[in-house]
C-alpha cells in the first residue's frame, strides 16, 4: 500500500457506505477489490488515482448462492473461492476451470470476479466462461439496482456498461441444463501464469447426434470478449459429424477479427480460434 | 577409476541451508544505515542521437537531491576487452535506455522524481537497428573513432565501418574441400537476442570513504575483473587497485549477465561523487532487460560439403552478430565462436568468419554458452539435414564425423580427451532413437531430435585462479577464493577438492564468497572454468598445506616426511603404525619438542593456477599458430517431443543429456547443471521472444510478456547422464559442464519438429505459434507486425547479401 500513500483511501464498512461515496463526485474514487490488476499497474509506475475506495471484504459482495435455475456469485468472490466451489464446479464447470487458470495461486487468492470483469481486459480469463451462461450482471448505485445481460455488458476495449456511481455487486449465472456440456481452454505461451493468446469457452448439448444448444465465447481475439452468434445459430440441428466440425472451424475463424500485438499475431489467433472452438465442440 | 573419499560423492551444498532458511545475505539485504543514498538513472529515449545539452538545474532544486552527475563529470572510457564506452553517454546515445545522467538523493522516490526533471536535448540520428543497415557501404557509423579505442591484441576492428571485430579461421583449402564433396548444402539460420532473467536484478552499493578507499558491494560473477576495470577507468581520479575493494555476497543468479562490468560502473562513479556516503544503484526488472547485457543475435550462413559415404570435407560458416551499441565484452563472444564454429566435428577444410557488428540496440555480452548455443542451432540443424540429404541416419552421420582425442581442430590445435561417441550412444538409447512413435491422440504428433555440442572456456590465455587455505585451532578449514557461487555449487566443490587432499570432511570446511581484499585472485566465474581452474588452485593450496603439515610433524616428531600420510583428520606414518596425530593438536600452535620448545605454527596453504600452454598469437588471417582454448567439453542430447497440431503447442515427453565431465566432483551438482541448463535452453527455443519496436525500444522487458518456463513446463522426464573421461590437467580429472547443458536444446527441438511434421524451421524461437503457422505454410517472420522479433528487419535473412558489403567494408 506504500504506493497509495498520496491517495485518499477510504475503507467503507458496508455496501451502502461505498455506494454513498461513489454517488458523490467529490468522494468518488477508483474501486479496489483484490488489487491483482491495479496494484501491479501502480507498482509498474502508473500514477495511482487521487482517491481509492477499498471494497475488499465487503460482506454484501461475498458468497456463492444457488437457486433452482442459477448460481449467484458476489462480485467480491475470489478466483480461489470460485474454483473450489461445489455449485460452480457442478453447474458452471467452465467458470471453475477458467478461475483455475487466472495467474497463480497467490493471484487467485486475491483477485475477484467483479474486478476481473470490471477491468474488462479482452484477455480477462473469466469473461468467456461467463458469457456462455447467458447470465446477467447486477450493478448497484445509491438509487437502486440495474440488471444487464453479460452479452451486452462489455462495450469496448476496457469499457463496460457501468456508470461512474455504480459498482458490480453480483452475477446471476443460469446453470447448465441437463445434458449440456461446458468446456474451457486457455492458450498461453507456457503452462501457467501466462496471459492468454486466445481462450475459449463453450456450453452446448448434443441430442440424437445433432447439436441442440450451443454457446461459444472467445477471449483475446478482439477489443472485448465475444460470443459467436452466427456460428451458434448455424450449428443448431447440425449433426455432430466431421463435416460439421470442419465447417465449425472455418466459421469460428471467420467470425473473429483479432489483432497483432507483442503476445501473438492476428494470423495465428484467427486460425487457432477455429481450432479451439472445434476442439471444444468435439469433446 | 581412482578411489576417492570425498571427490565423486554427493556432498551436501555448503550454501544450501543458508539459502533454504533465508540466512543467505544478498547485496540488497545489507544494511548501510540511514546515510545510504539512492540513485536513479536518466535514460535515453532514443536509439541513436546526439546529446546537445543536459540541464540539471531543475533536478538540483528538489529537496533531498544530493547530486546530479552527467557524462561531463566522467570523461573516462571503460570496457573489458575494448574500451568503447563512457560511464555516462557523453556526445551521443546509442541505444534506448542508455544512461545519460544519474540523480543521487536521500531516498529513491526523490531520486526518481528529480530524474524526470533532468532535461536532455537530443538531435536524433538515423538509427542502425539491423545488420543489413549496419553493413551498408554508406551506413551511419555508431563509433566513428572505433580504431582509436584501446583493446586487447586479438580484436580486429575495421576502421570506417560498424564492424568491431572480425575473427577468421582458415584450415586446408576450402575450394578443394568443396571440390571433393559429392553433396553441398547451403542455408541460413537466425537466432535472436535473449535475456538472462536472473531472479536477482543487478545491484551495487559503493562507498568512497574519507580514508580514500573505494568499497563496492556488488552482485557479480567477477569481483576481481570488476576491480580491475574500475581501477583502469578511475585511474584519472587517482585510485589504484589496492585502494579498491569489491565484496560480493551471494548472488541470485548470473548466467553471464553479471560477468564483466555493466551497470556496476555507475555505482562506482557515483560513490566517487559523494565521498563519505554509501550510494546504492539497483536496477528495475525492465532495466535488467535492456541495460545490462543481452545475448547477441546472429545470422549464420552455413555451407557444408560431404562425400557420399558421409565424410565431411568442407565447412564454410559465416556468422554476422548483432552485437548492440557497445561490444567491450560481446566481441569476445564473437571471437570464441570464430575459433570454434566447426562444432565437435572433424573437418579437413574450414573457413569461418565471425563478424561483430555494432547496432543501436542494447549492448550484447556474455550469456551462458558464450555464443555456442547460437551457432549450434544452425550447425546442428544443418548436420541433420545433410545426413538426410545423403540418405544417412543423422546419428550414424554424427558418429562418423564426431571429433575424437588427437584430431586437429579448426585452428590447428589437438583435441583433448572426451568420449562423444559414448554420449551419442547413451542419449540415442534413452529416447529409443530410430523407433517411430505415434501418439494415442490423432491430433498429436511425436518427433525425435538429437544434437551434439562442444564448448571451450573463452578466456584470455593467461586467465588464472588462486587460493588461500587456512587451518583453524579445531582442525577445521577456511578457504578464501574468489570464484563466485552462482548456484552451480562452486563453494561445495572447492571444499570437496580440499577435503580429498587433506582428509578433512567437506562439512568441516567453510568456503567464503569473494572479497578482493582478503581472498585470493580469480579472473572471473565464467566459461564453465572455475571447477577446473580454481579447483586446480585449491588443490595446490591444499597440497601446500599438506607439505607444511608434514614438515611440522617431521620437525616436531622426528618422523621421515616420506613416511607420512593423512587420514581422517590425522597425520599417520607408515614408519610407525601407532602414530596418529590429530590436526587440531598442532595446526595452529605447533608441536612441543622434548626440551619444551615448539615447532611449526599456523598452517596456511596457497595455490595458483594458470594454463601455461595457451596463447592468443594465432595469425589474424587464419587463426593458425596459437593455442587459444584450454580444452573442450563434449556431449550430446536427445529429445522426444509431442506437438499438438490443433495449436502448435509442444510438450517435451523425454529428454536426455550426456556430458563428459572428466570427473564429476559432485555428481548431484552435475545433474543439477544438466537439468537446469536443459530447461534454460528449452526456454530459449520454446518460449522466450524478445520484441522490439521499429525505433529500437524493447517492448516486453517484463515477465508478463517475456516468458520463461515455470515448474509446470518442466519436461515429463529428464535423464542426466555423466560420462567421465579424465581431463589430464583438471583437478582429479574434472572439466567444466555448466554452460554446455543448454547448448543442444534448440537444435534438437528443431530436429524433433521436422521429424514430427516434416517442417524445417531455421529461425529461433520455435514457439507454438510459429510452428502452427509454419504447418500451414505461413512464415512467422513474414507477417507484418509492429514489433520485430528477430532484430533483423529484412523479411528473410537468407536474402541478405552480406558478401558485397563485407568486401566493401574490408577495403
Amino acid at each position: 500500500m506504500k504506493k497509495l500513500e498520496k491517495s485518499d483511501c477510504r475503507f467503507p464498512s458496508t455496501l451502502k457506505e461505498a455506494l454513498e461515496l461513489l454517488a458523490n463526485e467529490s468522494t468518488r474514487g477508483r474501486l479496489l477489490a483484490g488489487g491483482s490488476d491495479l496494484m501491479v499497474q501502480w507498482a509498474a509506475g502508473m500514477e495511482p488515482p487521487p482517491r481509492v475506495i477499498s471494497i475488499k471484504g465487503l460482506k454484501e459482495l461475498q458468497g456463492i448462492k444457488e437457486d433452482d435455475g442459477a448460481v449467484v456469485i458476489g462480485a467480491g468472490v475470489t478466483h480461489a473461492h470460485i474454483r473450489s466451489s461445489k455449485p460452480v464446479q457442478k453447474h458452471l464447470p467452465a467458470l471453475a476451470a477458467a478461475a483455475a487458470t487466472v495467474g497463480g495461486p497467490q493471484i487467485q487468492a486475491l483477485g475477484t470476479i467483479g474486478g476481473n470483469v470490471a477491468n474488462a481486459s479482452p484477455a480477462g480469463d473469466l469473461a468467456p466462461a461467463l458469457l456462455i451462461t447467458g447470465g446477467e450482471a447486477v450493478v448497484a448505485s445509491r438509487t437502486g439496482e440495474r440488471t444487464i445481460p453479460l452479452t451486452k455488458f462489455f462495450l469496448a476495449y476496457r469499457r463496460i456498461d457501468l456508470k461512474p456511481d455504480e459498482m458490480i455487486v453480483r452475477f446471476v449465472l443460469p446453470k447448465r441444463a441437463a445434458g449440456e456440456i461446458e468446456v474451457f481452454r486457455k492458450l498461453g505461451t507456457r503452462a501457467a501464469q501466462a496471459i492468454s493468446k486466445v481462450m475459449c469457452a463453450a456450453r452446448f448439448s448434443v441430442k440424437a447426434g445433432s447439436f441442440e444448444t450451443c454457446a461459444v465465447a472467445l477471449g483475446s481475439v478482439g477489443p472485448t470478449t465475444v460470443r459467436l452468434p452466427k456460428l451458434e445459430e448455424w450449428i443448431i440441428g447440425k449433426s455432430a459429424s466431421e463435416e460439421t466440425l470442419a465447417e465449425v472451424e472455418k466459421r469460428a475463424s471467420d467470425e473473429v477479427s483479432p489483432i497483432d500485438d507483442i503476445r501473438s499475431t492476428a494470423e495465428y489467433r484467427k486460425w487457432v480460434s477455429g481450432r479451439l472452438v472445434r476442439f471444444l465442440l468435439e469433446s | 577409476m581412482a578411489n576417492y573419499k570425498y571427490v565423486g560423492k554427493d556432498a551436501v551444498r555448503i550454501d544450501g541451508m543458508d539459502k533454504v532458511s533465508g540466512a543467505a545475505v544478498y547485496v540488497d539485504d545489507m544494511d548501510f544505515g540511514p546515510n545510504l543514498l539512492h540513485a536513479e538513472i536518466v535514460e535515453s529515449p532514443h536509439a541513436h542521437a546526439l546529446i546537445k545539452k543536459v540541464d540539471i538545474s531543475e533536478a538540483m532544486k528538489v529537496p533531498g537531491v544530493v547530486k546530479v552527475v552527467t557524462g561531463e563529470d566522467y570523461p573516462f572510457t571503460f570496457g573489458l576487452y575494448m574500451q568503447d564506452r563512457f560511464i555516462f553517454a557523453r556526445d551521443r546515445v546509442r541505444f534506448v535506455g542508455e544512461q545519460v545522467a544519474a540523480v543521487i538523493a536521500r531516498d529513491s522516490k526523490t531520486a526518481k522524481r528529480a530524474a524526470k526533471l533532468v532535461r536532455v536535448d537530443y538531435e536524433e540520428l538515423p538509427d542502425v537497428l539491423d545488420l543489413e543497415g549496419a553493413l551498408k557501404k554508406d551506413s551511419v557509423l555508431l563509433h566513428p573513432d572505433l580504431d582509436k579505442y584501446s583493446r586487447c591484441p586479438w580484436f580486429f576492428p575495421r576502421k570506417g565501418t560498424n564492424i568491431a571485430h572480425w575473427r577468421k579461421t582458415r584450415k586446408g583449402d576450402i575450394e578443394e574441400g568443396f571440390a571433393e564433396a559429392d553433396e553441398i548444402l547451403e542455408d541460413t539460420y537466425t537466432v535472436p537476442r535473449y535475456a538472462h532473467c536472473a531472479i536477482e536484478p543487478h545491484v551495487i552499493v559503493g562507498l568512497y570513504d574519507m580514508a580514500g578507499r573505494l568499497t563496492l558491494w556488488s552482485s557479480s560473477q567477477s569481483p576481481f575483473t570488476q576491480r580491475h576495470v574500475f581501477a583502469e577507468a578511475l585511474a584519472p581520479l587517482g585510485l589504484t587497485h589496492k585502494d579498491i575493494r569489491v565484496i560480493t555476497p551471494y548472488v541470485g543468479g548470473g548466467f553471464g549477465g553479471k560477468a564483466g562490468v555493466s551497470m556496476e560502473i555507475i555505482g562506482c562513479a557515483l560513490a566517487m561523487a559523494v565521498r563519505g556516503q554509501p550510494v546504492k544503484v539497483r536496477l528495475t526488472r525492465a532495466q535488467e532487460f535492456y541495460n545490462t547485457y543481452q545475448r547477441q543475435g546472429v545470422i549464420a550462413k552455413i555451407r557444408l560439403g560431404c562425400k557420399k559415404d558421409g565424410t565431411i570435407t568442407a565447412l564454410e560458416h559465416t556468422l554476422h552478430w548483432d552485437a548492440g551499441a557497445y561490444v567491450e565484452y560481446g566481441a569476445n563472444v564473437v571471437n570464441a565462436v570464430g575459433l570454434s564454429a566447426t562444432g565437435p566435428y572433424r573437418v579437413p577444410h574450414v573457413k569461418i568468419d565471425s563478424i561483430c557488428t555494432y547496432t543501436n540496440l542494447p549492448p550484447g555480452g556474455p550469456y551462458r554458452g558464450f555464443g555456442y548455443s547460437e551457432f549450434h542451432f544452425g550447425l546442428e540443424s544443418h548436420m541433420t539435414r545433410m545426413a538426410k540429404k545423403l540418405g544417412m541416419d543423422p546419428v550414424a552421420f554424427r558418429k562418423k564425423n564426431a571429433i575424437a582425442e588427437g584430431d586437429t581442430n579448426g585452428y590447428g590445435s589437438k583435441m583433448n580427451p572426451g568420449d562423444i561417441q559414448k554420449a551419442i550412444d547413451e542419449v540415442a538409447k534413452a529416447v529409443e532413437w530410430g523407433k517411430k512413435e505415434e501418439s494415442a491422440d490423432p491430433d498429436k504428433k511425436i518427433g525425435k531430435g538429437l544434437a551434439l555440442f562442444w564448448k571451450a572456456p573463452a578466456m584470455p590465455p593467461n586467465a588464472s585462479s588462486a587460493a588461500f587455505l587456512k587451518f583453524n585451532e579445531d582442525g577445521s578449514i577456511n578457504i578464501a577464493v574468489s570464484g563466485m557461487e552462482i548456484g552451480q555449487g562452486y563453494l561445495t566443490v572447492m571444499a570437496q577438492v580440499a577435503a580429498e587432499v587433506l582428509a578433512v570432511p567437506p562439512e568441516r570446511i567453510r568456503v567464503e564468497t569473494p572479497d578482493t581484499d582478503r581472498n585470493a585472485y580469480e579472473w572471473q566465474t565464467v566459461g564453465s572454468h572455475v571447477t577446473w581452474s580454481c579447483g586446480n588452485a585449491v588443490r595446490k593450496a591444499a597440497e601446500d598445506a599438506k607439505q607444511k603439515i608434514f614438515d611440522t610433524i617431521h620437525r616436531g616428531c622426528g618422523l621421515p616426511v616420506d613416511s607420512l600420510y593423512l587420514e581422517d583428520e590425522h597425520v599417520k606414518s607408515r614408519a610407525d603404525a601407532s602414530f596418529a596425530m590429530p590436526f587440531k593438536n598442532f595446526v595452529i600452535n605447533g608441536i612441543m619438542t622434548q626440551d619444551g620448545t615448539w615447532r611449526g605454527g599456523p598452517i596456511v596453504g596457497s595455490g595458483m593456477f594458470m594454463p601455461e600452454f595457451t596463447s592468443a598469437t594465432g595469425d589474424p588471417e587464419t587463426s593458425q599458430g596459437g593455442h587459444p582454448c584450454v580444452h573442450y567439453t563434449v556431449g550430446a542430447a536427445a529429445v522426444k517431443l509431442e506437438i499438438d497440431q490443433r495449436t502448435g503447442k509442444m510438450r517435451v515427453l523425454k529428454t536426455a543429456l550426456a556430458v563428459d565431465a572428466g570427473q564429476a566432483i559432485n555428481p548431484s551438482l552435475v545433474r543439477g547443471q544438466l537439468t537446469g541448463g536443459l530447461l534454460q535452453g528449452l526456454a530459449t527455443v520454446l518460449y522466450e521472444d524478445m520484441r522490439y519496436s521499429r525505433k529500437g525500444k524493447l517492448l516486453n522487458p517484463n515477465f508478463t510478456d517475456y516468458k520463461i518456463p515455470t515448474a509446470e513446463d518442466v519436461p515429463d522426464e529428464i535423464i542426466p547422464i555423466i560420462i567421465e573421461t579424465p581431463q589430464p590437467d583438471g583437478p582429479f580429472g574434472a572439466r567444466g559442464v555448466g554452460e554446455h547443458t543448454m547448448i543442444p536444446a534448440a537444435p534438437m527441438v528443431a530436429d524433433a519438429v521436422e521429424d514430427a511434421l516434416g517442417l524445417r524451421i531455421k529461425t529461433m524461437p520455435l514457439t507454438a505459434e510459429k510452428v502452427a503457422l509454419a504447418a500451414r505454410g505461413i512464415d512467422f517472420g513474414s507477417l507484418k507486425t509492429d514489433s520485430i522479433g528477430f532484430c533483423f528487419m529484412g523479411s528473410d535473412p537468407a536474402d541478405y547479401d552480406f558478401k558485397s558489403r563485407d568486401s566493401a567494408a574490408t577495403e
